[in-house]
């Protein structure tokens, strides 16, 4: 796994988890791979995924069962959305809105783009279906 | 697990390479020993094997004296060196003649790492330096030693080996283990280390863990300078201004940046001494 | 495993060197077979119509003893070269003792019983094949025709053996401390000290006496001086002998001294060895 700059590597394998989470790799109540794993297949120090399974556990997402492992809890799926619109608020908007200061982007021209983009994004899933 | 109780040590006929050190390395980390060139990473992990005495100070590893080499000290500790060097063996005879000698070796482990790390099964004298090596680095890590000391380990490593290498020492690491290890390539193992210890000119600058490096200080590319703003380190150039800094409540935790850490470390030494001690 | 001695791990090293240095040590035996069967060749055509010469066989036996024997004690740790080769013997979980007997098991006793098993059965096939082939002139007389049968060399008792053995455990004693302490052309080194050595010690050893006992001395011309005359150098009033005891003792307690301390050096070296 690649870590990029600027977010402490325990966070980004938390960041992974929550995304395997939400797209039902990792399902609710199942096990989800033990820290030795985890941390042989990114290539880390145990110790750092085993920060990772603590700061997963104070935000109420994944359980340890002594003995047998780390399993996701039930409704984990509302507090990985609720933590991820956390982390998009506070971070990645603020850098979206600097931007858009710096090129003169009006919010309505965004909007009009989402609109676009939401109205794809249903014909698409439509299509599939 | 080590201690180092005001140690000095230098070469015969040369002035002393360390002062009055004081250091102590715990079980369950994976510890990164950076410095320049000639700056005595080398002798300190000698100094740890007892393969060289301190000259004043007490030093002791596992509550034994390493100057002392007696077995059930040098069991436990494994050594590969930067520079390698095998008899003229089979792989698995070499296997086979060490095994005896170290109480926990697994020879299971050892021929699964060797088949991990792609070796032949043939001569050692038929192998590449990189893949007499990667045989050194499989039976250290299968002796199962306490500790393990890798000297540069990734020298001479082809690409998928240093993954491999990376994966290897993820799984081995316990906590009544300690390993370890000195480099100028830090990008190739700084998701691993988890402890960081920073010597230069004789001295320990930093011996602490990644994650209070990444509690106290912030590395981050920043288009501009603010002048009100007290930086520990920066590097200039076109694509911005990598700084470090005092972290402070309002900064994230950033990822830490060892090449920037080191080099804040080497230029900056008082402040991030203070930091840290 | 244990801080004590153990035979275990005797074992387990010699294996092991043997397993790592065998092929050197056959190539070794080899050359060294080569060259003494090559030379006992080259006697044999000399002497078609001669006599088997013993001098030459003696002084072959004598080279081969020496200078092989301290030529393979001083090569032994040639690896102290490499530095990851030395590391490596150094952290090999085992006592000083243990690594050392090793050294001592290959340089006093393998060398020597390899060597004076094969000397001996490259000498008997010799005299073997010399008696077989080698017709004895015709006039010479049947008194003397056994003249012309060739001896075994171990049969003949103007061989000093014990004399030899001492004589070899001391010197590739000495070098193997050389190899120990010279990490580089260890046997050269060896050999010039080793020179300097004597030749200082004789020089020394005069001097000292002179200066000890100021009448002549050595009048017996011997090395170590038993005896010693008192008064004018030319009509001496005396003759003062030492009991033969003490020479005997000196005699003995040179070389076992000079042969403990050689190894006892070489252990020291080895558990104090820094890299």
């Amino acid at each position: 796994m690649n870590f990029h700059s600027n977010k402490a590597i325990y966070i980004q394998i938390a960041d992974l988890i929550c995304e395997k989470i939400l797209s039902g790799a990792f399902k609710e109540e199942e096990r989800i791979p033990s820290v030795r794993e985890l941390a042989v297949d990114l290539e880390v120090n145990p110790n750092t995924v085993m920060r990772t399974y603590e700061y997963l556990q104070d935000l109420d997402i994944i359980t340890n069962k002594r003995g047998v492992g780390f399993f996701v809890n039930i409704n984990s799926i509302e507090r990985v959305t609720a933590y991820l619109r956390k982390e998009f608020m506070e971070q990645e908007l603020p850098n979206l809105f600097k931007n858009m200061k710096i090129l003169a982007i009006n919010i309505n021209e965004i909007d009009k783009l989402y609109q676009h983009y939401l109205q794809n994004n249903i014909n698409n899933s439509n299509e599939k279906k | 697990m080590i201690r180092f109780n005001n140690v000095s040590f230098g070469y015969p006929k040369q002035k002393l390479l360390y002062a009055n050190i004081d250091l102590e390395l715990k079980a369950g980390s994976v510890y990164g020993l950076l410095g320049k060139n000639g700056a005595g990473k080398s002798t300190l992990l000698k100094l740890m094997a007892g393969l060289v005495y301190p000259t004043h100070g007490k030093l002791s590893v596992f509550n034994a004296d390493p100057t002392k080499r007696e077995p059930s000290f040098l069991h436990e500790v494994f050594f590969i060196p930067e520079e390698i060097d095998t008899p003229s063996l089979h792989v698995l005879d070499f296997g086979a003649e060490h095994m005896p000698f170290y109480p926990k070796f697994n020879n299971e482990q050892f021929l699964h790492y060797l088949k991990e790390f792609d070796i032949p099964m043939t001569n050692l004298n038929n192998m590449s330096f990189g893949q007499k090596k990667k045989v050194w680095i499989a039976l250290g890590m299968a002796s199962n030693a306490s500790l393990i000391i890798l000297d540069e380990p990734t020298n001479g490593l082809d690409i998928p080996s240093k993954r491999k290498l990376r994966k290897l020492i993820a799984s081995v690491i316990n906590e009544n283990t300690c390993m370890i290890i000195s480099t100028h390539q830090v990008k190739d193992l700084d998701s691993l280390i988890d402890k960081i210890i920073l010597v230069d000119e004789g001295e320990i600058i930093v011996n602490t863990d990644t994650e209070s490096i990444t509690e106290k200080l912030v590395f981050k590319l920043s288009s501009d300078i603010s002048t009100t703003e007290q930086y520990l380190y920066y590097e200039s150039s076109l694509a911005g201004n990598l700084i470090v800094k005092e972290r402070t409540s309002e900064d994230e935790a950033t990822k830490l940046d060892l090449e920037l850490f080191f080099n804040a470390g080497i230029n900056n030494k008082n402040e991030i001494k203070q930091l840290f001690n | 495993m244990n801080n004590e001695f153990s035979f275990r791990r005797v074992q387990l090293l010699l294996r092991k060197n043997f397993k790592e240095n065998g092929r050197r040590y056959l190539l070794m035996f080899i050359a060294g077979f080569g060259i003494i069967f090559l030379i006992y060749g080259l006697l044999i055509v000399g002497s078609f119509h001669n006599m088997f010469p013993s001098g030459d066989r003696k002084m072959l036996f004598t080279i081969g003893i020496f200078l092989g024997g301290t030529l393979f004690s001083a090569s032994f740790y040639s690896f102290f070269k490499s530095q990851p080769k030395t590391i490596q013997f150094i952290l090999l979980p085992a006592t000083t003792g243990e690594k050392l007997l090793i050294s001592f098991v290959l340089t006093q006793f393998v060398y020597i019983i390899v060597f004076l098993i094969s000397f001996t059965s490259i000498d008997w096939l010799m005299c073997t094949i010399y008696n077989e082939f080698v017709s004895i002139p015709k006039w010479i007389v049947e008194q003397e025709k056994h003249y012309y049968k060739a001896m075994y060399l171990f049969n003949s008792n103007t061989v000093l053996i014990k004399e030899i053995l001492i004589m070899y455990f001391i010197t590739t004693s000495i070098a193997h401390l050389g190899s120990l302490s010279f990490i580089n052309n260890a046997y050269v080194k060896t050999v010039i000290l080793f020179i300097l050595t004597v030749v200082a010690l004789i020089f020394l050893n005069n001097k000292m006496l002179d200066l000890m006992i100021p009448e002549p001395i050595m009048p017996r011309g011997q090395y170590f001086t038993v005896s010693f005359s008192i008064g004018d150098k030319h009509q001496p009033t005396g003759i003062v002998k030492l009991p033969n005891l003490w020479f005997t003792i000196i005699a003995w307690f040179l070389p076992i001294f000079l042969y403990i301390s050689c190894w006892t050096m070489s252990y020291f070296k080895i558990k104090e060895k820094q890299i």
